[in-house]
């Protein structure tokens, strides 16, 4: 009675959090007009800019390929999607309005997936603790709701907000990642193909999360390294030799055993991905048909993304190098900096392949510093996420320098580019310093928090250990 | 990196009893097993597999160039940088009309020994000479009837019409019955000398109009200064003609300009087609005004303004000459300006050093054009109207300014418009062309503007080679390897023609030789490069 109570007082707390940050959005979107934020760089990068959206719409209205001019580079898809909603303008209304409601849909429609996403992974979790034998461990400690928490600092980061109002289309590619992590939690195969292929369609870096996709499907959320699971089931077996066969079939009888990996999803999930794939082609195909096919379109998205043709600052590091310093080795840079995404998926896929969906997080993270054309939609993305793995990641060191990190450079990087563009008493170096302290802290964090997490593991191992002796004994 | 995070030694004691105890469990006490050697070894082959496209994306693309052609170009042309020097064929021929014949070897003789001695002096350029005398045969005979008593423009007609098929340079001499010698140089490759001359006198002076004028074009040391080379760096100029009105309010005017550019300036563009692409721009500027002081003189009845004003005559603030899309390109841009002064300085007239008033009221200045006064007639002003109506200038005037205009033009090519030679032997009168320049003046400049032009070529290229030896790390991009290929085919095909005695055709090889040259030296992609400094790599840009 009294849980029920306590957790209904919850749920009105987390609702409540939840209007106001829509709330939040809503008032910003009526009253922000001094701030400037579609314009800029860290917010509207040449790929998320609503702007150059609706330029493209207008194009592709007038008849004329919505990628001519270099304005637009996204998908068709979304093109038709929010392409007309652009064009509408409501008297008395800020401009986009409708834009702005459909992002602050989807930030509230990715809150509540990451609120169920958080809530299955800390089901698992139990689970574990529980097919472990370290329920203590879960009684002991206040274990938090990291789903809810995840949701909340989701709606409420700031990066999130100013990326919902300031009009860019990372909420949708955000809708699309989680979408495609819950889907792929709860093995639901034809969400989880549906997402990737969406998120893969809209920004090519998600592509690298088909394998986190793969593990989560096969081997179930989030637990602790296989071995302890093994160790627990010899050692229950070794324990009472007689009863040898009783138990193994008591061992094999388990349902969901978390260290056997499951082809089944996976086949579905490939299967739906292909098929979805098709259809998206086939859409895209038809939209661009006039316009130069399938292959135009892909030099105009994708070859844009890889190629970096646009140079104007943002908060990435690649812009510098090619504007200032090298544009001779053009490709020996773009080598380097995508195969620092690449090089990276293998060994942290060995590493971490017990827990998946702190992979995808991980993934996230690397691709959206290294990415070409970066921006806060993509932090926001990755610092919600963080908040699901509050648990684990508590002993998370320098999280109070990330922090004001982050807030920091989130507040000189504004005033850098400001004296740089507009009162041309800076010069380049100065807002290109802030974008190397962004990737610094986004290094950093990675580095913190995949040890915090192996951290976790080990200690997760040790106590495991010593039940296991002193079952023994 | 999280193996190796254990707590620094701290002098303050470890807290007690942490509930984590962070020290102890992060410490593996186990040896790393296959995992690690696992991971290791994926980062390793990955980085392998990777290393071709790392290697290939950084190689530095160097186009071959020729740089022993270019080396031997160098040494051909030569390596003096005042007098550069292209042999060409030097062919002439002598008619001799009533002479007798009997010795005519000795004549050829004394031609000869008359011309090698005028060109060994001087640095000439002449590869070969040869003279032929002809005193029979259909020419001797055609020449034998042309009357040499009417006026020199018909006699260089009929001349022209026995002799104008040929491209060799001729010397008639007619022994006539007057005494007194004359000696004229016609408009195309022709002259005559008339008179009773000996047969030594007729030599020296046949050998004087073939090596002073026909080779050395009336000037000294037959060689023109490169501040009398007006011709852009890609083989063009641009010509533009502004008519200045330097007070609106006193007066207004307008020129036909298309009139002109269609009869009198088309011939001349043509004729100068082998030096240089001319093109041709106009216009019409308002509140003009000079920047320099003119006073008023009593006895000329005008303001007077001397040649120490002159380099101050040009106003740069106030006169918007440079609106041509030329502007920023290679060509060179000659700028002819007729200007109109305002009613408180008209007439304003131009006094010469000597005292006297130009005749021409105008000026040159040496690559960059020339500057022509215009005096409205009688200075009238119409004082009544606050809007003065626009006016035109008349035909005939016009006419007279662009007379002036040819002559600034050919002495901003170099060639004087006297119009008598006075030779050691004796004085040539020199007949003025309707085309500007005549036929064997502008040999001289077509031969001229050769040697300058693969002097020219031959520096850049040099130039080009010892900056692309000197920086063993800058791309060379294709581009340039065929510019520099293409300058030295133009610059040897020049050569060939010139020791033909093709003069057109190798002035325009030469041009494109140099054009080349100068587009693979100014490339983009290496003018950034080569004023790369050292200490660019370390950040360090104060310089």
């Amino acid at each position: 009675m009294e849980a029920k109570e306590q957790s209904k007082k919850k749920e009105l707390w987390y609702w409540n959090w939840l209007i106001g940050s829509v709330a939040l959005r809503v008032i910003l979107i009526y009253f922000s007009n001094n701030l400037n934020l579609a314009s800029r760089p860290e917010i509207s990068t040449p790929l998320t800019s609503l702007r150059r959206l609706a330029e493209g719409y207008w194009l592709k209205q007038s008849s004329m390929s919505p990628y001519a001019g270099s304005m637009y580079h996204g998908s068709p898809l979304l093109l038709s999607l929010l392409g007309p909603l652009t064009a509408k303008r409501i008297e008395g209304q800020p401009d986009h309005i409708l834009c702005s409601l459909v992002f602050v849909i989807a930030d509230v429609a990715s809150a509540m997936f990451i609120r169920a996403t958080g809530r299955n992974l800390q089901i698992a979790y139990g689970q574990s603790l529980k097919f472990l034998d370290l329920v203590k461990l879960s009684e002991k400690s206040d274990i938090l709701p990291s789903g809810d928490i995840a949701a909340l600092v989701y709606l409420w980061n700031p990066f999130t907000i100013v990326a919902c109002v300031g009009l860019s289309t990372s909420p949708v590619e955000n809708l699309a990642i989680i979408l495609s992590l819950y889907g792929a939690c709860r093995r639901i195969a034809p969400l989880a193909a549906f997402g990737w292929v969406m998120a893969t369609h809209l920004s090519l870096y998600p592509v690298i999360l088909i394998i986190p996709m793969i593990l989560l499907l096969g081997y179930g959320p989030d637990t602790p390294p296989r071995k302890l699971f093994l160790q627990r089931k010899y050692v229950e077996v070794g324990d009472t030799p007689s009863n040898d066969r009783c138990q193994q079939g008591e061992a094999v009888d388990q349902p969901e055993l978390p260290y056997v990996f499951s082809w089944r999803p996976v086949i579905h999930f490939l299967f739906w991905t292909s098929l979805w794939l098709v259809y998206v082609l086939v859409l895209c195909g038809v939209s661009v048909k006039q316009y130069g096919g399938l292959w135009e379109l892909f030099k105009r998205t994708y070859g844009f993304m890889l190629t970096v043709q646009d140079l104007s600052p943002n908060m990435g590091v690649l812009w510098y190098f090619f504007a200032e310093v090298f544009d001779f080795f053009r490709n020996f840079f773009l080598i380097v900096f995508h195969g620092n995404i690449l090089f990276m998926i293998l060994p942290l896929a060995i590493r971490l392949k017990h827990r998946p969906f702190f992979l995808a997080f991980v993934y996230i993270v690397i691709s959206s510093m290294l990415k070409s054309y970066p921006s806060v939609g993509d932090s926001a993305l990755y610092l919600g996420l963080l908040g699901l793995f509050v648990n684990e990641l508590a002993d998370m060191k320098f999280s109070f320098f990330l922090f004001c990190g982050y807030i920091g450079v989130s507040l000189l990087s504004p005033v850098m580019h400001n004296l740089w563009i507009w009162r041309g008493t800076g010069n380049a170096n100065f807002y290109f310093a802030t974008a190397m302290a962004y990737a610094c802290l986004q290094i950093i964090l990675v580095v913190e928090s995949v040890s915090a997490m192996l951290n976790h593991d080990r200690k997760l191992r040790k106590l495991s250990a010593t039940k296991v002796l002193d079952g023994k004994t | 990196m999280a193996e190796i995070s254990e707590e620094p030694p701290n002098p303050i004691p470890p807290q007690p009893q942490h509930t984590h105890q962070p020290s102890e469990s992060t410490i593996r006490k186990a040896k790393p097993g296959l995992k690690r050697l696992t991971l290791t070894l994926s980062v390793l082959v990955s980085f392998i597999f990777a290393f071709p496209f790392l290697y290939k994306s950084v190689e530095i693309h160097r186009a071959p160039l020729p740089f022993r052609e270019i080396d031997s170009l160098s040494s051909q042309i030569g390596s003096s940088n005042n007098h550069p020097s292209l042999s060409f064929p030097c062919h002439f021929q002598a008619i001799f009309v009533n002479f007798n014949n009997s010795n005519a070897e000795t004549l050829e003789s004394l031609i000869f020994d008359e011309l090698t001695k005028l060109t060994s002096n001087t640095t000439s350029q002449c590869s070969t000479l040869s003279v032929k005398l002809v005193n029979s045969g259909p020419i001797w005979s055609l020449i034998g009837a042309v009357d040499f008593g009417n006026g020199d423009e018909s006699v260089d007609e009929a001349l022209a019409g026995v002799l104008g098929g040929e491209k060799v340079y001729s010397v008639v001499v007619v022994k006539g019955k007057s005494e007194e010698v004359k000696g004229v140089v016609g408009k195309y490759r022709h002259g005559w000398v008339v008179g009773r001359v000996s047969e030594v006198e007729a030599a020296e002076r046949v050998a004087e109009m073939f090596v002073k004028v026909f080779v050395n074009g009336g000037k000294e040391e037959g060689f023109i200064h490169g501040e009398f080379m007006p011709v852009g760096a890609d083989g063009r100029i641009v010509l533009s003609f502004n008519l200045l009105n330097s007070n609106p309010h006193d007066w207004v005017y307008d020129w036909d300009f298309q009139a002109i550019d269609d009869t009198l300036l088309a011939p001349i563009i043509k004729a100068l087609g082998p030096v240089a692409n001319i093109s041709v721009e106009s216009q019409v500027l308002y509140h003009t005004p000079k920047s320099s002081f003119s006073f008023w003189d009593d006895k000329r009845k005008g303001y007077i303004f001397s040649t120490k004003d002159l380099p101050f005559f040009v106003n740069s603030n106030e006169w918007h000459l440079d609106t041509s899309i030329a502007a920023g390109g290679r060509s060179k841009i000659l700028q002819f300006v007729v200007y109109i002064p305002s009613a408180k300085e008209c007439p304003l007239l131009l006094q010469l050093p000597n005292g006297e008033i130009s005749k021409t009221n105008g000026f040159i200045s040496p690559m960059w054009g020339g500057v022509i006064v215009w005096n409205p007639q009688g200075c009238l002003k119409d004082s009544e109207s606050q809007h003065p109506i626009r006016q035109t200038i008349s035909r005939q005037d016009l006419q007279k300014v662009f007379e002036v205009f040819m002559g600034q033009f050919r002495q901003l090519f170099g060639l004087k418009s006297d119009s008598h030679y006075f030779g050691s032997s004796g004085t040539y009168s020199l007949l003025a062309s309707e085309k500007g320049f005549s036929e064997w003046e502008l040999d001289f400049l077509a031969r001229r503007h050769t040697c300058f032009n693969l002097h020219s070529c031959a520096t850049t290229l040099g130039s080009l080679s010892r900056l692309v030896q000197s920086l063993p790390r800058m791309i060379i991009m294709d581009e340039i390897g065929k510019q520099v290929k293409y300058s030295l085919e133009a610059a040897n095909l020049a050569q060939r023609n010139a020791s033909l005695g093709l003069y057109d055709a190798s002035a325009v090889s030469s041009r494109q030789a140099r054009s080349l040259a100068e587009d693979a030296f100014f490339h983009p992609s290496i003018m950034s490069v080569s004023y790369y400094s050292f200490e660019h790599c370390f950040a360090v840009y104060s310089h």
